[in-house]
């Protein structure tokens, strides 16, 4: 057993070389204050240091080597309550040499081969470049690829970033799918259809009607030609149609009121789904009001309704009191895609109206009513479509020529859609769509076109000039098709296809060292946009500008302005606090009645309109864990308990002092996400915190341990069946880390709710909650929730303001963290030894720019770690 | 799923289905249906199949596990449900697989056994239906299957040897057109020149990225080396795709089923899509298939059931969630002794299709309240073993599941004494 010299160790290290010399230093420490719990015998954590050779170059000592340093560093090792402490100083010799070492051996690797590896695209990247290549910003392909590999949760790592024939087969079908959406076939733009749609002519709106679970209103009162029914005849239900039909419902222009947002049944419609795809304007009347057993009265508050396709929410819209109110959204729908109505702000009880005793008719509860919707288009900015000039230019788009030998491209011929009962129908279309002639793009010179439009196509998707061989074998391309008798679209798509397919489009590449100003600009696109680089970023790049301070200042301050910067936002979100998981459960319907898909839009929506926040006002990394201001909407407001906020937009509003909301932390969305649907673990939620908010990372349990076995009884809490597990004192030592947060926490329930106890389906005693429109919650109140505990520190809490405080004491730390997650996410590469020294200073300049979210965005921008590979 | 092939797809195609052609019947049509196909060449030797199915809710072990070992052991109130098919299976106690702990990322390692799936820098493997799909996938139209019912988690427990997950097919009507819809000669030609041209795209693409090949590290190249594997991989599966273009596709009484847009419909989903994994077997369309059972996050349509099934599964030990839990977890039994039914009804060379097909079910999950992972429950039905009795491992120290995969894939006829976590070959199983 030989040990490095220290003070060879501590010489500049400068080089590769062989195993240092023995160390009688270090061995003595070793042998004195560690061998005793890690050597061959007791292997104390897995760990033989009698068997750990100072080999920095390889992967697994620099692993063991590196938990050595910092558990050293940290006071950790050797254990406090050993009666033999080694004096600081010699501890300190031995972390000074591993630091050194351990830095060394990270730098020689990084300078040989960078911190980076050369990496493919992610499906959300891909679809963000191809909605900017093809100007389709509602082009939408995450769905047709394979989900990506994650490491620490984030997707943008080389490493986890795995390709296999699966993706390749997928790339070239969605290269496809997407050339072929962005190909105008026809010389003008779709007939452009308008009409206004009444709730009463659509089959299932007419269902709610005549079941009772919606009501027809005329002038803010019911509509005689149509009375609320009584008691539900189960005959109602299947004649209802034909029973409104004829009453004269389908005519009468009247609204209708709704009571229930349960869309399992009660998917209702206004009948309209697109024949074209493209861009369709939407405005919709809406109001609310108070039904009360049949009389119509002003509702207490503007309620919420929303707009949606399977699978997507269009938007929500604010319904005042008696007062409708025009809004208009123009979403891009593809053909089929049906508009349904949702009364998105009610509450969602278990029963329908029309199961009542006394039906709709004797009902008394919050209702929105919807007028009518408006629908016009499809509408284009231009035609042919921008989409369709990237990719042909100005070629005319003329019939196509049967006479020219060359097989004609594929159509897909406009249909009606499969709802029979669904508006347009292919009859209401001006009589030539039904056999439109067979139009496609024209040539008289498809190889010199060819050319040119590949030029500046290539050199948009690769990210740098195409040089012309390159531009030449893409002809090549072209020509050889042509000679196969493609027509010129076909030929030229195909060409388009294989750039799509190609590893200049899809890898990331970066060379080792300082990256070149046209690295540097897909670096900072496809961090701040998620896609591309733009022509302006383009342009600098090639001037050899990008790299100079003030330009990337100035470029930073762009991306972040631009609209496109919302992607960063979401997606870095998405992937540091986990948000992407916020649908993998789905709420206890019993324990938490208030859960309804628009609790959830919202609670995205506050945290990603309070990260912007911190980004455009350039507010202190603190607000990560305080601050005295919530981004609310009605919606918020009433869950956290808030007054004075209503409707579906989100404001910043001021908090009181003193209060347990502020800060990501206490926000609805990670405290949804650090849960399951029924119940909450302080030690899933402390991972959490530890591993998202303090930049600690936690190691995985043990193998073997059980995990709890919850109890929703209200018999016991799984704070105390955890107290067991934490007496075990091989335990202990990892959980007095990792829990203290989650104890904080546990005044918040699994959808972020206020909590001061735990919601039981056994034991407990009855709540006197009543939700609107009479519904009373069957669950029960059982134990009383604990939210004190202790940091591993000492600093013990009561709660989670007391938490807040000492989490302030050290706002660097939190600076720190989001400093890694942030270039985690930038530069696609976790973070290494040798980095640590860097983002100290970071974390200084960041401290002298008051920790400010949008500053310290900059500092990464010109940071040294960010412009390396 | 793995078919190989470069669609010409219709812009809306993707979008067209989900929104169906409304409320779909789910037909009982498949009893109606012709019977066995029989094997064109009489005496030639039946080959052996693989049929995984996971279902990723857990099975609750109160339910499940006999407590008696050996071939009379009694019988449980799941295993009762497929009682008719005691002598074609064995149940097993005491597997897991070594490593794999906690919560639903587990069902990632179902099939290829790969340790730490909840670990942030976990890495997939093989599993062994792909394993099994690289030596003996080129036999039939398709390589493999991999299908969905329901919603999944992430929906995959097949992957290639990258750890990159094979997407799911979940629509029986797709599923059948791949089967059996024959294209007019026209539509073949059109698809083998769309197959063409896919392969010379390839060739390009290769040829364009050798430039990238220079001055590489060694972490970078491994990189860009996995681009041209995945390149040599697709080349061969348009060839592969390409061969059996040309080859007519196996013909069938059995109408166009109509899927079922409900995904909270479960039994009629399940059943409806066991009948076309009958059908692909009995054809010989593949050999090799894998099905994720995902009714989490769903309310099923189950008389009884009115939760969300993830949340029941967390059912606190509370007994009105167990009974809803055990409603559905029933009914996926009753649709197991459909297939199971199913197989039995195919006659083939010396015995049925089931004698001829290794039917593994199981979970990845066993107590899904605690998220447990040891002791799972596992089902190994038909193939050619020796059945009929409960083989129970040490359900301390569990043995690990990948033995069994060892067991089966030896049965396909792979010379493999090791597969992912194995010790050797499944001990209490043998050959009939």
């Amino acid at each position: 057993m030989t040990r490095p010299r220290l003070i060879l160790a501590l010489l500049p290290l400068l080089c590769a070389r062989a195993l240092p010399a023995a160390a009688p230093t270090a061995d003595k420490f070793f042998e004195q204050h560690c061998y005793d719990c890690h050597d061959k015998e007791s292997k104390k954590g897995g760990l033989d240091l009698t068997e750990l050779k100072p080999d920095f170059a390889n992967t697994a000592s620099f692993t063991a080597w590196m938990k050595v340093h910092d558990r050293i560093e940290s006071g950790e090792m050797p254990p406090p309550k050993k009666k033999k402490r080694p004096p600081a100083a010699e501890s300190a010799q031995i972390t000074t040499w591993l630091d050194n070492e351990l830095t060394a051996a990270d730098n020689l690797r990084h300078a040989a081969e960078g911190r980076a590896v050369i990496r493919r695209i992610t499906r959300v990247e891909y679809e963000n470049a191809l909605r900017d290549l093809l100007a389709m910003p509602d082009l939408r392909l995450i769905d047709l690829l394979p989900a990506d590999g994650q490491r620490g949760g984030y997707d943008k790592l080389g490493e986890a970033l795995d390709l296999s024939h699966v993706q390749l087969a997928k790339y070239l079908e969605t290269a496809e799918y997407a050339l072929n959406a962005a190909t105008a076939t026809r010389p003008e733009a779709p007939p452009v259809l308008k009409t206004r749609i009444y709730p009463g002519s659509d089959a299932n709106m007419c269902k709610a009607l005549g079941t009772g679970n919606a009501v027809l209103l005329k002038n803010f009162a019911p509509d005689p030609l149509y009375p609320a029914p009584g008691k539900l005849m189960a005959q109602d239900y299947i004649d209802s149609f034909g029973l409104a039909k004829k009453a004269g419902v389908p005519t009468s222009k009247s609204a209708a009121g709704f009571f229930h947002p349960n869309v399992v049944y009660l998917q209702t419609g206004y009948g309209f789904a697109p024949i074209f795809p493209g861009k369709y304007r939407l405005r919709t009347s809406l109001w609310s009001f108070m039904w009360n057993a049949g009389a119509v009265e002003p509702s207490p508050k503007t309620e919420v309704a929303m707009l949606y396709l399977v699978g997507r929410t269009l938007g929500y819209f604010d319904a005042p009191s008696l007062k409708p109110l025009v809004t208009e959204i123009t979403p891009w729908l593809e053909k089929g895609d049906e508009v349904y109505f949702n009364c998105a702000s009610l509450h969602l009880h278990e029963q329908q109206v029309r199961m009542l005793a006394g039906g709709a008719a004797g009902y008394t509860g919050p209702g929105i009513a919807t007028d009518w919707l408006d629908v016009e288009g499809p509408l284009f900015d231009q035609w042919p479509p921008e989409s369709h000039h990237r990719l042909f230019g100005n070629l005319p788009i003329k019939p196509f020529d049967s006479a020219s030998g060359a097989h004609a491209p594929k159509r897909t011929p406009a249909t009606d859609n499969n709802n029979s009962r669904s508006w347009p129908r292919m009859t209401d279309l001006p009589p030539s769509e039904s056999a439109p002639p067979l139009c496609t793009v024209v040539s008289d010179q498809p190889l010199e076109d060819a050319t040119r439009l590949l030029k500046t196509f290539l050199s948009h998707a690769f990210r740098r000039p195409a040089p012309d061989d390159e531009v030449r074998r893409y002809v090549g391309l072209v020509q050889a098709r042509l000679n196969a008798k493609d027509c010129f679209e076909d030929a030229l798509n195909y060409a388009y296809k294989a750039a799509l397919t190609s590893t200049n489009f899809l890898f990331r590449v970066e060379s080792p060292g300082k990256l070149d100003d046209l690295a540097l600009a897909s670096r900072l696109s496809f961090w701040l946009w998620n896609s591309v680089p733009d022509d302006d970023l383009l342009a600098l790049a090639n001037a050899g500008r990008l790299h100079q301070p003030e330009v990337m200042r100035t470029q930073v301050e762009r991306l972040l302005s631009d609209p496109r910067s919302e992607r960063f936002i979401n997606d870095f979100l998405d992937q540091w606090l986990k948000l992407r998981d916020i649908d993998s459960t789905d709420p206890d319907g019993e324990l938490y009645p208030e859960y309804h898909v628009y609790l959830k839009d919202s609670m995205l929506a506050e945290s990603r309109a309070f990260f912007r926040e911190l980004v455009v006002k350039d507010l202190s990394v603190t607000n990560v864990v305080a601050s005295d201001f919530a981004m609310m909407n009605g919606r918020l407001a009433d869950h956290y308990g808030f007054e004075g906020v209503s409707g579906s937009k989100i404001h910043a509003t001021l908090l009181p002092p003193n209060c347990e909301r502020g800060g990501l932390i206490t926000q609805a969305s990670v405290l949804k996400v650090s849960a399951n649907g029924t119940n909450t673990s302080p030690v899933i939620r402390g991972v959490w915190f530890n591993e998202r908010i303090l930049g600690l990372p936690v190691p995985p349990p043990p193998p073997g341990i059980p995990a709890i076995d919850p109890d929703t009884h209200g018999a016991t809490t799984v704070r105390e069946q955890l107290e067991k597990h934490r007496a075990d004192p091989s335990c202990a030592s990892c959980h007095a880390k990792m829990d203290p947060p989650g104890f904080a926490l546990e005044c918040f329930d699994v959808i972020g709710r206020f909590r001061t106890r735990y919601r039981s389906r056994g034991a407990g005693v009855p709540t006197n909650v009543v939700y609107p429109g009479g519904w009373k919650p069957t669950y029960k109140l059982g134990p009383v929730v604990d939210s004190a505990g202790q940091l591993p520190d000492g600093r013990a809490f009561n709660d989670i303001i007391d938490l807040r405080k000492h989490l302030l004491a050290d706002p660097d730390q939190i600076a720190r963290n989001l400093a890694q997650q942030l270039l985690t996410y930038a530069t696609g590469a976790e973070l290494s030894y040798a980095d640590r020294r860097e983002i100290s200073q970071l974390v200084a300049e960041s401290k002298q720019r008051k920790h400010g979210v949008r500053s310290l965005i900059h500092i990464i921008a010109q940071s040294s770690l960010f412009q390396r590979k | 799923m793995n078919a190989p092939f470069i669609a010409t797809r219709p812009c809306l195609d993707r979008r067209a289905f989900l929104k169906g052609g409304g409320m779909a019947l789910a037909l009982p049509l498949l009893e109606a249906m012709s019977p066995a196909f029989s094997r064109a060449a009489a005496g030639k030797q039946a080959p052996k199949r693989m049929l995984c199915i996971m279902t990723n809710m857990g099975v609750m072990p109160r339910y499940f596990f006999p407590q008696t070992a050996g071939r009379n052991y009694e019988t449980t109130p799941y295993l009762e449900l497929i009682k008719e098919h005691r002598g074609q299976m064995t149940i097993f106690s005491g597997l897991s697989h070594p490593g794999v702990a906690g919560n639903h990322s587990s069902e990632h390692s179902f099939l290829s056994c790969a340790p730490g799936p909840g670990s942030s820098n976990f890495r997939n493997s093989i599993s062994i239906d792909q394993f099994a799909a690289e030596q003996i996938g080129d036999r039939t139209r398709f390589p493999s299957l991999t299908l969905l019912v329901g919603k999944g988690h992430d929906g995959y427990i097949s992957q290639t040897r990258d750890g990159v997950a094979l997407p799911a097919e979940n629509r029986p009507s797709a599923l059948y057109r791949k089967l059996f819809v024959q294209g007019s000669s026209a539509e073949i030609e059109s698809h083998i020149n769309e197959l063409k041209k896919g392969g010379s795209i390839l060739d390009f693409v290769h040829d364009e990225a050798k430039s990238l090949q220079r001055n590489l590290g060694a972490r970078d190249k491994d990189r860009v080396d996995q681009y041209f594997t995945s390149v040599r991989d697709l080349e061969q599966r348009l060839v592969h795709a390409e061969e059996w273009e040309r080859k007519s596709k196996p013909v069938t009484k059995v109408p166009m089923p109509q899927d079922i847009p409900d995904k909270t419909e479960i039994e009629a989903q399940t059943k409806l899509m066991y009948d076309m994994i009958r059908l692909a077997l009995e054809t010989d369309s593949s050999r090799l298939i894998s099905v994720y059972l995902g009714p989490l996050v769903l309310t099923v349509k189950v008389p009884g059931v009115s939760t969300e099934t993830h949340s029941l599964t967390h059912h606190g030990n509370d007994e009105a969630k167990i009974a809803e839990l055990r409603k559905i977890e029933e009914t996926q039994f009753r649709c197991l002794s459909h297939l199971l039914s199913g197989l039995r009804g195919v006659k083939e060379e010396a015995g049925n299709l089931l004698d001829n097909t290794m039917l593994l079910y199981g979970s990845n999950l066993s107590n899904a309240n605690a998220h447990d992972t040891h002791n799972l429950p596992v089902i190994l039905a038909g193939g050619g073993f020796k059945h009929g009795q409960h083989v129970v491992h040490d359900r301390a120290k569990n043995t690990p599941l990948a033995n069994l995969f060892v067991t089966m894939s030896q049965q396909l006829g792979i010379e493999t004494d090791k597969f992912a976590s194995s010790t050797g070959t499944l001990s209490g199983l043998e050959k009939a």
